[in-house]
């Protein structure tokens, strides 16, 4: 059991650490190589010019919904670092405690939250382009996976919960 | 209060103390010590019996019922 519990922790340490690369590594090309046109634009733009002028809004609207899509990214990886709590209890043999139902559940709030923050920006960045064709294409990892990963951690914790309960009944019957 | 364990007289009225009859019944002193409390949520018939069997008594004189809350 315990050689599992340590197999299963070094992969999520390995998975963990390889998102947090690809994250850090679309967050150096954004800065680097695809924002160019946006340093361009900042170095040309005038001071003297508005923010609100449909050019410069468009400009400040891409940087941020990429840097929010960003955010929301190591959010999730966040999220997933619960998987370790969650690990580590159960390296310790408390299976059916409270701090596993509050990963677990913590683990379905990130994943739902996740979600909707997601849905609302890229609906934000699909109006500003007028991109309706991919609507569903750009929703389709979000409602597909993490839905369903949020709510199957949320009835984890549901059955954790009504576990402790059992335990805790078994363990005060003498 | 619901239900009362009466351990703690039955062992008075008997001479014993909880070690004793911890080891008489074959429960560790810390299940016994639950029992006693009233922190118990559920008592084996096994261990009813075994208790009933140590301490000569019935069922009736270690639990009783009140109705007071």
């Amino acid at each position: 059991m315990k050689t599992n519990t340590t197999i299963l922790t070094v992969l999520t340490y390995i998975v963990l650490f390889s998102s947090l690369a690809v994250l850090v590594n679309d967050i150096n090309s954004f800065f680097q190589d695809r924002n160019e046109s946006f340093y361009q634009w900042a170095k040309t733009a005038s001071k003297d010019e508005s923010w609100s002028t449909t050019k410069n809004a468009l400009q400040w609207s891409y940087f941020f919904i990429n840097s929010a899509l960003f955010f929301l990214k190591g959010y999730l990886i966040y999220g997933f670092t619960y998987l370790l709590n969650i690990l580590r209890e159960l390296e310790l043999g408390n299976y059916f405690s409270e701090k596993n139902i509050a990963a677990f559940k913590k683990m379905g709030s990130v994943c739902v939250y996740y979600v909707i923050a997601t849905v609302i920006i890229r609906g934000v960045q699909i109006a500003i382009n007028r991109d309706s064709l991919h609507l569903f294409s750009q929703f389709k990892q979000e409602l597909t996976f993490l839905i369903p990963c949020g709510l199957a951690f949320y009835i984890l914790a549901e059955v954790f919960y009504n576990a402790k309960n059992l335990k805790d009944e078994n363990d005060l019957t003498v | 209060m619901g239900i009362i364990v009466n351990l703690d007289i039955m062992l008075a009225k008997h001479g014993m103390k909880s070690n004793e009859l911890a080891e008489k019944i074959g429960i560790t002193t810390a299940n016994l010590s639950i029992l006693k409390t009233g922190k118990a949520k559920a008592i084996r018939f096994s261990t009813l019996e075994a208790i009933c069997e140590a301490l000569d008594c019935q069922p009736g004189d270690i639990l009783e019922y009140s109705e007071e809350k």
